[in-house]
């Protein structure tokens, strides 16, 4: 009778597809993310059931925090110099060039025209410690909407929406909606950004 | 040209074979432990939720609505829905003669507004308009969305939300009057 032998072989184990998928999954999610925007207003868009992206592109947002604060997201750096180039113009605020590329860095700002030089002139780490005010929107001293006449006056092509917070006041909101629609700017059209939620 | 390549690639081949006597064994454990690493840290840091856009078309507030133009509503397809504090939200059908109620916007309560909002809409095509023949020619809801000072911006989306997943087809974001501000003060 023969005597088994025992299989003396070190079980190995091919680990070439395992390293594949683990490297091929790691180079989508590496591509694929994007880091998020270092927001100075933190916005917890409320959930509905609209699903439809929102395009990112010529987009301009208009922000309500929490505390009524109102901040405008405009989309692409060339377009926020354009704007602030604009703004430093019409305001008479006499910003330096280094002043205007501050602000075309940044992703929102909600900041009165009256400390923008200054909010502008600090330096980046003094900027985040800066709490931002917002954008006056009363019907007073509407800042908000001589922003969005100079985005207006700039180009036809930009999309507008509104960013609000779940928790903010409608008040706030009906004012930017009020703001939007006014004879100046006649922006009847526009979008709520909101967060996915599954059908109940 | 190709019998040269040829004749050189046999030569190469069997210098080949000769020189191959032992596999090269690489230990793949680090680089796979590296490898989930970044895997579990891009799992982790990625927020899938992408921001959603809900569409809003709001009347234009500067032009002066043409009387000739405009569908008067009918008192039985009009439908109030008013917001107010603490995730309050009321009702009333009709414009003569309101009777306020409230209602939930939790869907699995018996007076949800999404209930309210199906049941009306139901209501309304039943009927047949005066002279109407076909099933376009029926009564449709009419919604008037009004909100107090105190309601919040969540209220509002959820009812414009309440507005596409029950299809009404028409639906309108209006100031509240002082007398609507009374009728919900006591409730």
């Amino acid at each position: 009778m023969a005597k088994v032998k025992p299989h003396r072989k070190k079980p190995t184990l091919d680990m070439t597809p395992v390293v594949d998928l683990a490297f091929l999954l790691v180079t989508f999610f590496m591509l694929t993310a994007k880091f998020k925007p270092d927001e100075p207003l933190v916005v917890d868009s409320p959930k509905a059931t609209y699903d439809t992206p929102v395009k990112t592109e010529n987009l301009i947002e208009v922000q309500v925090g929490k505390e009524k604060q109102v901040f405008l997201a405009v989309d692409n750096k060339n377009t926020r110099y354009e704007l602030i180039n604009k703004i430093s113009e019409s305001k008479g605020l006499n910003l330096t060039e280094d002043e205007k590329k501050a602000y075309s860095v940044m992703s929102a700002v909600g900041v009165p025209f009256n400390q923008l030089k200054g909010f502008l002139a600090a330096s980046p780490e003094d900027r985040k410690s800066i709490k931002q005010p917002g954008i006056p929107t009363d019907s007073l001293n509407n800042e908000l909407k001589e922003w969005l006449i100079a985005l207006r006056f700039m180009s036809n092509k930009y999309v507008y929406a509104i960013k609000g917070d779940q928790n903010a006041d409608y008040t706030a909101v009906a004012q930017v909606i009020t703001t939007l629609q006014s004879k100046e700017l006649k922006l009847n059209k526009f979008n709520l950004i909101t967060n996915l939620e599954t059908k109940k | 040209m190709s019998e040269v390549q040829d004749s050189g690639g046999e030569k190469k081949k069997g210098k080949k074979i000769r020189a191959k006597k032992h596999s090269t064994h690489i230990d793949m454990t680090p680089m796979v432990d590296l490898a989930f690493l970044l895997l579990t840290f891009f799992l982790f840091t990625t927020t899938l939720s992408k921001p959603k856009a809900m569409p809003l078309i709001m009347p234009d507030v500067n032009e002066v609505p043409d009387p000739s133009k405009q569908t008067p509503v009918d008192d039985e397809d009009a439908m109030t829905i008013i917001l107010s504090k603490n995730n309050r939200v009321f009702y009333y059908f009709g414009i003569k003669e309101p009777k306020v109620e409230q209602a939930s916007f939790d869907a699995t309560k018996p007076n949800s507004l999404r209930k309210v909002i199906i049941e009306k809409k139901k209501e309304c095509e039943s009927r047949l308009k005066v002279g109407g023949k076909t099933p376009n020619e029926r009564h449709k809801v009419v919604i008037l969305i009004k909100a107090d000072k105190d309601a919040k911006y969540k209220n509002m989306v959820d009812v414009l939300d309440e507005m596409n997943i029950n299809d009404v087809p028409v639906y309108a974001i209006v100031d509240i009057t002082p007398k609507e501000i009374e009728m919900i003060s006591g409730l």
